[in-house]
């Protein structure tokens, strides 16, 4: 318990003072998320149309009432869980299988290399949000088909991460001397060249996650995410934007929860990237990781225990 | 330059055919019939079937398939729109005007923006001006820029009432029609009414969507800034008593290559922040017309606008490129290499 008091006080000053807020922020969100059905004051879905559009702090309804009379306090909590699980699925899917082709891509080069790139480059020039949207419209709204087309669209972002990162670690003495030894190819790969990416794989990871949860608050908004009876923030927001002049809590409120998660996330992520690799500083999606290439190798990187707080 | 232009100017061919391949195949393995998808609910009997499956080309192998939408593609023709029985290019073409327009506008509020934000912060390093740039930064980064955008209509146009909330132009206002960019028309006619209407239209969306860009701008231009700023360059330019705004007007011209790569990548996420933007502000631009195509089931249109906003997006990339060679000779050596 003592050395555990220890580690948290020693990661809270690396993280900073801003990190370490942002980190426990994070910890709530996810708390939240957990305990949605437990913390909800009253029944998310249940309609009341005599009880319309109350402003907030009218009886029951601490943050007011939706253009169906439902709580809006009860759908933010329900939508936290809603907006996380689509975005940890999403984030999480998409990191396996980009870690798992960049690995490849980069430890192995040339043909298969070169036309895996260029590939990902096509799959880059979509934008974003753009890609996920045709997606949707292939296989029609819906939460798990939100899922796939987030991982569609995200996956990319990894394998140029990991690949980049294998590719100079490649050539590195360490790497050299285990092949030299006759350690087999995918040892190589998950023993040796893995572990030393583990930080600039957190961070991008938690930055991506804020990434998706707008998108998948987007996508929520444009009336894509299926079912309209289900609480997510994104499909608030657009109940929100269509009483504008007469009801400005049911618009605000859910936004404000989306920025402040986001923000928590961002970060969180740049208190990670500035702790785990100082020469990431400034990275952001599509940009280049400037790489020195001749380094000395560095130790598996020490991950830092608040990981275990945003898985 | 010339070696940097073929090799760029290849990629981005290649890219471009993989992107036309990709958008292809998506719709191509949509779900559903393409014939039921075109007909919808209508009752139509075999022989119409028939005929239009010859039209569509179904029958063909599908390599034929696929490039006979390159070739019409090329041609200028995406297919007819179903839902609103025009050519898809016709509906494309001002949509994509108004999607410039307000990119462009969006791009002047972020530069605008974020460029006095990065050269204060980066000059005043760690003072409390760089704290809020910094925060600003942050804020502009993670605020989601739709909400961003119900929030100004909220306070300028529900409560104080001096901004429009949707639309282009004022209702009875007309603009004649040049080159689709509205502001820009006004301004050619000399219809000064139009073009207050215009600009008060463009404030809100372009300001939603210049805040995102600005926030990065402001991120990515203070830190290289900070970088040039010790270097011994800049100290000599300071020892020989140049003012202030020179040497800063050097280190901006030092500072650009990286900000030019990062805006240029920005610019994408800003063509996909812009499809949410539209919707907002009910403006009428590329992003709102393949939502609004979605929502109607309309094939054809969905996959021109998206090749259209895709293709565009590569170009823009092509000429961020371009720009970096220009301004950093550095790299017209060799091509990037991983990029």
């Amino acid at each position: 318990m003592k050395s555990l008091m220890k580690r948290l006080i020693t990661t809270w000053t690396r993280l900073g003072s801003a990190g370490g807020i942002a980190a426990i922020f994070c910890l709530l969100v996810v708390l939240i998320a957990l305990l949605a059905p437990f913390l909800a004051p009253l029944d998310p879905d249940r309609q009341d149309l005599a009880a319309r559009l109350l402003p907030p702090f009218s009886g029951d309804h601490i943050f007011g009432t939706d253009s169906l009379g439902r709580d809006i306090l009860s759908r933010l909590i329900v939508g936290t869980r809603a907006s996380l699980v689509v975005a940890f699925t999403a984030v999480s899917i998409s990191l396996v299988i980009g870690v798992g082709i960049g690995l490849v891509s980069g430890y192995f080069g040339g043909k298969l290399d070169a036309v895996l790139m260029r590939f990902v480059d096509a799959f880059l020039a979509f934008p974003f949000l753009l890609l996920a949207i045709t997606i949707i419209a292939i296989l029609g709204p819906g939460t798990r088909n939100i899922i796939i087309a987030l991982i569609v669209s995200e996956w990319v972002v990894y394998v140029r991460l990991v690949r980049g990162e294998t590719l100079s670690l490649r050539e590195r003495e360490f790497i050299m001397s285990a092949r030299m030894l006759g350690v087999s190819k995918p040892a190589i790969m998950i023993k040796h060249i893995l572990p030393n990416i583990y930080g600039p794989i957190l961070v991008v990871s938690t930055l991506e996650l804020g990434i998706v949860i707008v998108t998948e608050a987007s996508l929520s908004f444009l009336g894509l995410g299926g079912n309209a009876s289900t609480a997510t923030w994104g499909a608030m927001l657009a109940d929100g934007r269509s009483h504008l002049s007469t009801a400005w809590w049911l618009a605000t409120l859910p936004g404000l929860a989306i920025f402040l998660v986001v923000l928590a996330v961002n970060m969180l992520g740049d208190a990670l990237r500035d702790y785990t690799d100082p020469r990431m500083k400034g990275y952001r999606r599509g940009g280049e990781i400037p790489t020195t290439e001749i380094a000395e190798p560095s130790p598996p990187m020490e991950l830092p225990p608040v990981e275990s707080s945003i898985r | 330059m010339v070696r940097l232009i073929a090799v760029r100017l290849f990629h981005t061919i290649v890219v471009t055919l993989i992107v036309s391949l990709i958008v292809f195949a998506l719709l191509h393995f949509a779900p559903g019939d393409p014939v039921s998808n075109v007909y919808g609910e209508q009752n139509v009997d075999a022989a119409q079937r028939a005929a239009l499956r010859l039209k569509l080309g179904l029958d063909d192998p599908i390599w034929q398939q696929y490039l006979n939408f390159i070739g019409n593609a090329v041609r200028g023709d995406l297919g007819v729109s179903i839902f609103q029985q025009q050519p898809v290019t016709s509906l494309i073409g001002p949509a994509l005007m108004a999607t410039l327009e307000l990119t462009i506008a969006s791009l002047i509020v972020s530069i605008a923006i974020g460029l006095p934000v990065a050269i204060i912060s980066a000059l005043k390093q760690n003072s409390i001006y760089d704290r809020a740039g910094s925060f600003f930064a942050l804020f502009g980064i993670s605020m989601p820029s739709f909400w961003l955008g119900i929030v100004l209509i909220l306070i300028m146009s529900v409560y104080l009432g001096v901004l429009p909330v949707e639309g282009r132009v004022g209702t009875g206002i007309s603009i004649d029609n040049i080159t689709g960019l509205n502001t820009l028309d006004a301004l050619l006619t000399g219809n000064w009414e139009g073009l207050w209407s215009a600009l008060l239209h463009l404030v809100l969306p372009a300001v939603t969507l210049g805040m995102a860009i600005a926030a990065t701008l402001a991120r990515v231009l203070r830190s290289s800034l900070i970088d040039i700023k010790n270097q011994e360059f800049i100290e000599a330019l300071r020892a020989r008593g140049l003012s202030q705004a020179t040497v800063v007007r050097h280190m901006l011209r030092n500072a650009f290559p990286p900000t030019v790569i990062m805006v240029g990548i920005k610019i994408g996420s800003l063509l996909g922040g812009a499809i949410v933007i539209e919707v907002v502000f009910s403006w009428p631009g590329l992003g709102r017309l393949i939502v609004t195509a979605i929502s109607a089931r309309d094939y054809p249109l969905i996959e021109g606008g998206v090749l259209v906003m895709a293709v565009l997006f590569v170009l823009v990339n092509l000429v961020t490129d371009l720009v970096h060679g220009v301004l950093d000779p550095r790299i017209r050596v060799g091509t990037r290499s991983g990029v």
